[in-house]
């Protein structure tokens, strides 16, 4: 009742908005937030090689080294906050039971993020996109939606899981 | 003015003491007495703009740390810690939707 009268008071007197802030938006989980991550980590491998096969890099190339450095640096980390998010709050006990491979599939994930941030390599940024692949394929199935897979149209043109949402 | 005012939550950070669309009723001067761990404040955040949270702890520089109630909430660290000036009132009673 007193609620009501409040209410009322408040269409009339229009009261100010507090913000209970979440971390994420509530309920909004999407794991193509760390599927770009790992696309970009590709691409600046793939950047970082074209520098590598110059045998003297001038300032401005010196430059371009550090920024794709700490880009990979920067969506490794992503990669990982993604992937955790999804898991610590949207995973629970029927996702898990319906996929036991899952807390195996997330641990492999932060392996292979920290991987791909040591080292240079294609073949450690590539693993860690099938992995996140195989997290977005999961997650999507938890949802009933189901999948396919398809080359992303922009580089580094690797094969990406993307949601059928017309499907369901 | 009548130094006291209504305000209406939005997000559930603060749930379940706070629900979503709840009125809390907001005393501003309450801020002048030693307000306790557990205290609902509405404090103006220089990043989250005005915000109602919880007093996590007030630490030895005399900062108060804030946290939210639900697991979804901004942690404390990423609030990180607010002046006393920063506090605009302290909640005296939470009316909540039905």
């Amino acid at each position: 009742m007193l609620y009501n009268i409040i209410a009322k008071l408040d269409k009339k007197l229009h009261f100010p908005v507090l913000q209970a802030h979440c971390d994420i938006p509530c309920k909004i989980y999407d794991p193509i937030n760390a599927q770009i991550a790992a696309l970009t980590i590709i691409r600046m491998v793939d950047l970082l090689n074209e520098l590598k096969a110059k045998p003297m890099l001038n300032l401005d190339e010196q430059a371009q080294f550090l920024r794709l450095v700490n880009q990979k640096e920067v969506h490794g980390l992503k990669v990982k906050e993604e992937v955790n998010v999804i898991w610590g709050d949207y995973i629970k006990a029927p996702q898990l039971a319906q996929y036991p491979e899952l807390h195996e599939l997330v641990h492999s994930i932060m392996l292979a993020s920290s991987q791909a941030k040591q080292h240079i390599s294609k073949e450690a940024a590539l693993t860690l996109l099938a992995k996140v692949n195989r997290f977005a394929e999961i997650f999507w199935s938890t949802k009933k939606v189901t999948t396919y897979t398809a080359v992303c149209p922009y580089p580094p043109a690797e094969k990406l899981i993307y949601p059928n949402l017309q499907s369901s | 003015m009548f130094g006291f005012h209504f305000c209406k939550v939005s997000g559930m950070s603060m749930s379940p003491r706070i629900p979503e669309n709840s009125y809390v009723f907001i005393v501003p001067w309450l801020k002048v007495f030693s307000l306790k761990e557990g205290s609902l404040l509405k404090v103006f955040h220089p990043r989250y703009g005005y915000i109602v949270k919880s007093l996590a702890q007030v630490d030895r520089n005399g900062l108060f740390w804030l946290k939210g109630l639900h697991k979804t909430s901004v942690p404390i660290e990423k609030l990180g810690p607010v002046g006393k000036s920063q506090i605009q009132g302290k909640v005296l009673w939470v009316f909540p939707p039905k």
